[in-house]
């Protein structure tokens, strides 16, 4: 009798417990107003972010008890890690950010990460992207699109114009031979031709451009996953590219950070600086016109039979936000929803940078932003990231190789053959 | 003293044994399982035996690592212990202003690894040019971009981190100093011992005890070295800096390769236990040879 009394209890206790925490759960979810935590590689003061805020702001007077956090890691070293931390102990926020790299393939792998493309569908703003925006953000292998995008960049090379002058180049760089022709001549002026920064993705951008010319991306798409030796034609050829017009950086390249190479240029120390559209604030005057001693120029071609024209370069549209699977509730589809329609406004008039989405007048542009949306919109081949197509475990030996041939320590077949034992090594 | 309970040293023992285990012993193990998976944090893991353990021998960044970090330990180990003794034999031997030296030989420590790197980071850059470069200038001699020369920047981190850590050996061996008994220093006086003879002699060999503890210290910090190159050169350029430390923290969290990294962390404990073993002979030969 005392066993079976003993029994009942306990079993009595355990649905007990179990109909509380199923009810207060079902209460919790049902209750539970909206609440994003979101982890950002960019800087609080970054356009895109205080629009993003001033969206939940707006959200939240009518929407009491919705939270909006950012939590920003300016630092993308830094950033990235804390990312991959969270995602192996399985603790990724709601809003997080990426690149269509090799590891944000493998969350979408797992399933860990919304279909922003079937969300797109479903509250009908596919059109209203510009292609970039979507197209930039699709995984290479799968095509799969799971990060939402919200500039749209291109990059350019910002030249100071007195220097220019000074050093007695007439035009602006066409070829890759008139590039280095350009830094000879400033270099011997006196001037620092190109601030850049190795280690990072600036000195790949260099090293990407003549394989992109002579091949699209077939290069580097298929030498980072080992169908192509690392040191064919294509490879040699930008290599040795890499060398010639390293010797034009500035003095300390190689321990300099991004913010000492934008530094240098904005204040006047160094003639050139390649960068990305999002630079912009620091370059443009009160009217969004670029200031009046800097100019630009896109990427240079190589040769009479590049593969791809002038009008093709870098363009992107900088690091998406992944949703995470299990908190693509309805709730969230509405913020989003509202979010896509005031974002590309608010981004523009109130902000100055170009948005994912097409807004609803571009007439109030000023020419630079029109001029740039029209070369976006020329570009018919947009040339792939290294540090995005490459693996993360083979991303570190291609900055440390990278760095060592610009140099001169190892020689371009070096290089190569360091790149191709590393991709073999990790897709093993 | 005889306990009445058997267990009672070790009930007093286990607070700190059990802190001393989650804290060391169980990351330890941690890691020695990680080391024969192949695991990119996402993914399934997978067994992959003492692969990761036979990858080292073909890994020449590893290679690399291995030897700066050789050099740097034996480097570091004698700029950190030379220059804390010497602080430490000026500060017994001044009686004013030995508070205020104290304080400033001490400060590096105790300022983050951050701040120091990025000064030094500042002082020494040809562009923008830094107060060392301008030196430099100044004098006639051509500024080199010391951070970028793969042939120096070793040497410069080596330094830079000895600076940060010397402070705290000073404090040691101060200590160790002053607390010698005053009775033998006096003797020796009388007995005509010069200053010097008195270091040489008496003693720096009374503190020969607290020397080694020092060196097991210094060569256990400078085996697992990683904030100042991390930070200052991130092993750069290219590998000359790198370190094993560093080189596994890369490893792990930038390449995601946790297996690898795994045994890269082994690889550093085995290290740092031979190194320790080596000092503890040693001293253990040395005692033998005065007994």
């Amino acid at each position: 009798m005392r066993r079976k009394q003993r029994f009942l209890v306990v079993w009595t206790t355990v649905l007990v417990l179990f109909s509380v925490s199923t009810v207060s759960t079902f209460a919790a979810s049902v209750k539970a107003p909206l609440s994003i935590h979101y982890l950002t590689a960019r800087s609080e003061d970054e356009a895109v972010i205080k629009a993003l805020k001033d969206i939940a702001a707006e959200w939240k007077k009518t929407n009491p008890g919705f939270t909006f956090e950012v939590e920003s890691i300016p630092d993308r070293a830094s950033y990235l890690q804390k990312l991959k931390i969270l995602a192996a102990s399985n603790e990724l926020p709601e809003w997080f950010e990426s690149d269509p790299d090799t590891f944000f393939a493998s969350l979408v792998k797992k399933n860990m990460v919304y279909n922003i493309e079937d969300l797109y569908k479903e509250l009908k703003v596919s059109d209203r992207f510009f292609s970039i925006s979507k197209e930039y953000a699709r995984l290479p292998e799968s095509g799969n699109l799971s990060l939402i995008t919200w500039q749209c960049n291109c990059e350019y090379f910002f030249y100071n114009k007195d220097m220019f002058a000074k050093a007695g180049i007439k035009s602006k760089p066409r070829t890759m031979d008139e590039l280095l022709a350009a830094c000879a001549k400033l270099k011997t002026a006196g001037f620092t031709p190109i601030a850049t920064v190795s280690g990072d993705w600036p000195v790949l951008r260099y090293f990407a451009m003549v394989p992109f010319r002579l091949s699209g991306n077939d290069y580097i798409i298929n030498a980072t996953q080992g169908k192509v030796s690392f040191g064919n034609d294509v490879g040699i050829a930008g290599a040795k590219f890499m060398q010639k017009i390293s010797q034009y950086f500035q003095v300390g390249f190689s321990s300099a950070d991004y913010d000492t190479m934008v530094d240098l240029f904005v204040g006047n120390h160094a003639a050139m600086l390649y960068n990305g559209t999002w630079v912009l604030p620091e370059l443009v005057d009160k009217n969004g016109d670029l200031k009046p001693n800097i100019g630009c120029f896109t990427m240079p071609t190589y040769s009479s039979h590049d593969a791809t024209p002038a009008t093709d370069f870098f363009a992107n549209s900088g690091i998406g936000t992944a949703v995470r699977r299990d908190k693509m509730t309805d709730q969230m589809k509405s913020f989003l929803a509202f979010v896509f329609d005031r974002y590309p406004d608010i981004c523009l008039k109130k902000y100055n940078t170009l948005p994912s989405i097409s807004p609803a007048s571009i007439d109030t542009l000023s020419p630079l932003y029109k001029s740039i949306l029209k070369d976006i919109k020329g570009v018919k081949t947009y040339a792939k990231c290294w540090d995005v197509v490459i693996d993360s475990a083979s991303l570190e030996t291609l900055n440390k190789a990278t760095t060592e041939l610009c140099l001169n320590r190892i020689t371009p077949e070096e290089w190569a053959s360091r790149m191709d034992k590393i991709v073999a090594e990790n897709h093993k | 003293m005889r306990t009445r309970n058997k267990a009672e040293p070790w009930l007093f023992l286990a607070p700190a044994l059990v802190v001393y285990t989650g804290v060391a012993i169980v990351p330890v193990l941690w890691s020695l399982g990680y080391s024969v998976f192949d695991w990119n944090g996402i993914d399934d893991m997978k067994f992959v035996g003492a692969y990761n353990y036979l990858r080292m021998l073909s890994d020449t960044t590893f290679k690399t690592a291995v030897v700066n970090n050789l050099l740097f330990m034996a480097g570091g180990s004698a700029f950190q212990l030379l220059s804390g003794l010497v602080m430490a034999i000026i500060l017994s031997n001044i009686s004013r202003g030995s508070n205020s030296m104290r304080v400033l030989y001490f400060m590096p420590c105790i300022i983050s690894s951050m701040a120091i790197c990025k000064i030094f980071e500042k002082l020494l850059s040809v562009q923008p040019e830094g107060v060392f470069v301008a030196l430099l200038r100044f004098l006639g001699i051509n500024p080199i971009a010391i951070l970028s020369e793969p042939n120096w920047v070793l040497l410069v981190v080596t330094l830079i981190d000895g600076y940060k850590f010397c402070g705290l050996y000073m404090v040691i061996f101060y200590s160790a100093l002053v607390a010698l008994p005053i009775d033998v220093q006096e003797a020796a006086y009388i007995d005509g011992c010069s200053w010097g003879q008195q270091y040489r002699y008496i003693k720096l060999p009374m503190i020969k005890n607290v020397f080694f503890a020092c060196l097991v210290i210094v060569l256990n910090g400078t085996l697992k070295g990683f904030d100042v190159p991390y930070i200052l050169t991130s092993g750069g350029p290219g590998s000359a800096s790198e370190l094993v430390a560093t080189y596994m923290y890369k490893t792990t969290f930038n390449s995601t390769q946790f297996g690898y990294g795994g045994a890269l962390a082994v690889f550093l404990l085995l290290e740092s236990l031979v190194a320790v073993s080596v000092v503890r002979w040693a001293q253990v030969r040395s005692a033998k040879r005065e007994g």
